[in-house]
């Protein structure tokens, strides 16, 4: 395969496998703030070695095993606390299949999110703003929305926990 | 210790905030129960889905990981070289000296000098560790001014950012629409980001200068001079700017780049092809991953939306006709004195322009959209106007108008009239100073709740008081420096004029007035003198329907200079062209008798272009009077 070629196959693997290989590396409980970083160091390995892909492995299972090791990788790099407890919780969850996300495809989780999403009360939304589009803490919140912090860590909790039901509904739906 | 619910809601809210305790009980829970380990991993999937639905600063992922391939290719900047290598050159040298000295020291039997060398090699590693630290991890900017809310990211977590702020490379800054930051390096050199935009202070891979990566949006620079080897780079998704001093705009995102430059030279190369343009002053260039090319630029930068534009009459005179983006040429009539100047501005003292074609486009699109900006270029003659004046009105009287944009005292002000509750609609606002004698760029833009203005690209004025559309808004007609009805005269000279049905943001304002000032000042100059005379000799001066159809005419005059008050001139007998009727009135020189004296600013008549195919009667023909004529610019 030409360069050129390469670059056009790895080009259409990013943008079809980025949301998903993200949120995999949050899924191992990676810090907020670290998955993207993470997330660029896998594709850059999987850029420069992408003629090592086994031919009858799809590209996501592929880069999920690189994510997997650089995810543990970055764990041993940074932990200065509980890194011991962080490896086992990744690797724990790394094995952990949860069947919403393993039955969607790349495109339809997002879709259903933002459908279920629209369909949140307004102060849910308001706080998923707060959380998300403002990038505020739990403290910062509850001084906004005049409640505790861990009020709102319970609710943004529940929010989550309804927004999974909501997207696993909508996907049963659509299969 | 709390119960696992507390814990799996605070790991997932922050996965630091447990301690290595909390972090076990997690741990055993979830390898005892799988339906939590499941619950767990659902929520932080869908903590991040969400992070990258509505996060601003996780978008352009896309772009990040094209940037750090192509950072990562052969022939990009090299890893720092500093960090490791300084360490591991000092260590050898370190062995080195060390070896020598202990042979040196078996030779002489002592060993003290090695602890002498070795603390001054440590010291070196210190300031080479410090040298490193000084080129790296020094702030090499700070924060000028900061609007809105952005938000400053250092070594992957939030960090506060304010006017003050320093800032190091690696720090990215966010703004969202409405939001800017302006920033100075340590030597000089600006940037101001505007809108939605992501930019990072690039770490230095080596000592190459300063770099910025915009992942999308736009940013504003006035680079000083910078070293050859180490020119200033700006890194878009698509392509790499490279500054050695200038001001330029430069916007991007995953599609496109577009890089202004108003002053110097920019080169700009496309990383797809390695394709490398050269982008001059007043050229903007489009890179795309189909096209790449260099245009001159035009004012303004952003024709959608402009229903009236009226650069000066020689050039852009138009006003859209439809939705469709068809123009035709604006109809200007002039009134009273109202003429046009050697750059085809108007000039409006004693007299006023209607654009009669334009009040219906302007009426219908505004309506439409309840928006509205006037962009304008002005030069007051006076200071102080004790009467409100018009300079562009939408009106027919002083309490009939849809919007007045005049000078009282020294100070702008806007009318508007909306269909808004709110009583401060209608009342006069006050937005700015003028000055007299000077082109000021003006922006008043308006839409429901916002009302702001810009003077010169600086945004002067900004209230929220004023709410509403135009529902009520009557067809009354657009003019230029007055009343439609007179009355209400404003003396000077504008042009650069445009009527948007859309609320513009200060990035625009901005670039609007640069290239408006750059466009003044491309212009060749026209020396003018001021100059005391006495009148000589006058020729015959017409009468009105000698002249028909046209209304205004000229004449030339024989003057003796009494004395020169500014500029250059060696004649001490000039012939000055005057004008002698205006829109079919009789204007002073008429009057004038031989003997009588004046103060006059004068130029060359050649340069006045705007002239050609005015009647003008010249009785001096004869050989003695063939010199240059000059021009009266001053108010007849």
């Amino acid at each position: 395969m030409t360069q050129s070629g390469q670059k056009l196959d790895f080009d259409a693997i990013l943008r079809n496998t980025h949301a998903r290989i993200r949120a995999y590396i949050a899924g191992m409980g990676i810090a907020a703030h670290e998955v993207d970083d993470v997330a660029q160091d896998v594709y850059l390995e999987f850029y420069k070695n992408i003629d090592k892909t086994p031919p009858d492995v799809a590209p996501q299972r592929w880069l999920k095993g690189i994510a997997s090791n650089v995810c543990l990788n970055q764990m041993r790099r940074c932990a200065s606390r509980g890194r011991v407890q962080r490896e086992a919780l990744a690797e724990l969850l790394a094995a952990t299949e949860t069947e919403t996300f393993r039955r969607t495809s790349e495109g339809t989780l997002q879709i259903a999110l933002e459908e279920c999403c629209r369909k949140l009360p307004d102060d849910s939304r308001r706080l998923l703003e707060l959380k998300y589009q403002q990038d505020l803490t739990s403290d910062a919140i509850a001084q906004a929305v005049s409640k505790t912090a861990e009020a709102v860590r319970i609710a943004l909790f529940r929010i989550r926990a309804t927004l999974k039901n909501c997207v696993s509904k909508q996907v049963a739906g659509e299969s | 210790m709390e119960n696992i619910e507390t814990l799996l809601q605070q790991f997932v809210d922050d996965r630091e905030q447990l301690s290595d305790e909390q972090l076990d009980a997690l741990c055993e829970a979830a390898s005892a129960d799988a339906l939590l380990a499941a619950r767990l991993k659902d929520q932080l999937i869908i903590d991040e889905y969400l992070a990258q639905q509505l996060a601003i600063d996780r978008r352009g992922f896309v772009a990040q990981v094209e940037q750090r391939i192509r950072d990562d290719q052969p022939g990009s900047p090299e890893p720092p070289a500093a960090d490791p290598n300084i360490g591991m050159e000092m260590r050898d040298l370190l062995d080195v000296e060390l070896a020598a000295q202990q042979r040196q020291a078996q030779r002489r039997g002592t060993q003290r000098w090695n602890w002498v060398v070795a603390g001054l090699i440590l010291l070196l590693v210190a300031a080479g560790g410090g040298w490193w630290w000084m080129q790296f991890m020094q702030p090499v900017a700070v924060v000028e001014a900061v609007d809105g809310n952005p938000s400053l990211t250092r070594e992957g977590r939030p960090a506060v950012i304010k006017a003050g702020t320093s800032l190091r490379p690696g720090d990215k800054i966010v703004t969202l629409p409405d939001e800017s930051v302006s920033l100075r390096y340590r030597d000089g050199s600006e940037l101001r980001l505007t809108g939605d935009t992501s930019a990072q202070l690039t770490p230095s891979t080596t000592n190459t200068g300063k770099h910025v990566t915009i992942a999308w949006g736009a940013i504003l620079a006035e680079v000083v001079p910078q070293p050859a080897a180490r020119p200033m780079q700006f890194k878009t998704p698509l392509s790499v700017a490279t500054v050695r001093g200038t001001r330029l705009w430069l916007s991007a995102d995953d599609e496109r780049t577009r890089l202004d430059v108003m002053e110097g030279v920019v080169e700009l190369k496309r990383s797809s092809d390695g394709e490398t343009l050269p982008v001059r002053a007043r050229e903007f260039a489009v890179a795309t991953p189909d096209a790449f090319s260099v245009k001159p630029l035009t004012w303004p930068v952003d024709r959608r939306d402009a229903v009236v534009l009226l650069e000066t009459v020689d050039r852009v005179s138009q006003v859209r006709t439809d939705d469709a983006g068809n123009w035709k040429p604006l109809e200007l009539r002039p009134r009273g004195q109202a003429r046009l100047d050697h750059d085809y501005a108007l000039v409006l003292a004693g007299g006023s322009y209607g654009l009669h074609n334009a009040s219906a486009p302007v009426l219908d699109s505004c309506q439409m959209t309840g928006e509205l900006t006037i962009e304008v270029t002005i030069t007051p003659t006076y200071a102080q106007h004790s009467q409100p004046t018009r300079i562009v009105t939408c009106s027919s009287k002083s309490d009939n108008y849809n919007f007045v944009l005049g000078q009282r005292d020294d100070r702008l002000f806007l009318r508007l009239r909306t269909d808004g509750a709110d009583s401060s609609a209608g009342s006069e606002i006050e937005l700015c100073r003028l000055v007299a004698d000077q082109p000021q760029h003006l922006v008043v833009s308006y839409r429901d709740g916002d009302l702001v203005c810009y003077l010169d690209g600086r945004r002067v004025h900004h209230g929220g008081a004023v709410r509403g559309g135009f529902s009520n808004w009557e067809r009354l007609a657009i003019t230029l420096g007055d009343d439609q009805r007179g009355g209400r005269d404003w003396a000077g000279t504008l042009q650069g004029l445009a009527i948007y049905d859309r609320y513009i943001d200060d990035d625009e304002a901005q670039r609007n007035a640069e290239l408006y000032r750059n466009l003044i000042s491309s212009r060749p100059p026209v020396p003018q003198m001021e100059i005391h005379a006495t009148l000589l000799e006058k020729s015959r001066i017409p009468a009105a329907d000698e002249i028909l159809p046209a209304k205004s005419a000229l004449v030339v005059c024989r003057w003796q200079v009494d004395g020169v008050l500014t500029g250059q001139l060696v004649e001490t007998e000039v012939m000055v062209v005057h004008w002698a009727l205006l829109g079919g009135e009789p204007q002073p020189i008429a009057t004038a008798e031989p003997g009588v004296q004046r103060q006059m600013l004068i130029e060359r008549f050649g340069v006045n272009t705007q002239l050609e195919g005015v009647p003008r009667i010249d009785d001096f023909q004869d050989p003695e009077h063939r010199q240059a004529r000059y021009y009266e610019a001053s108010n007849p």
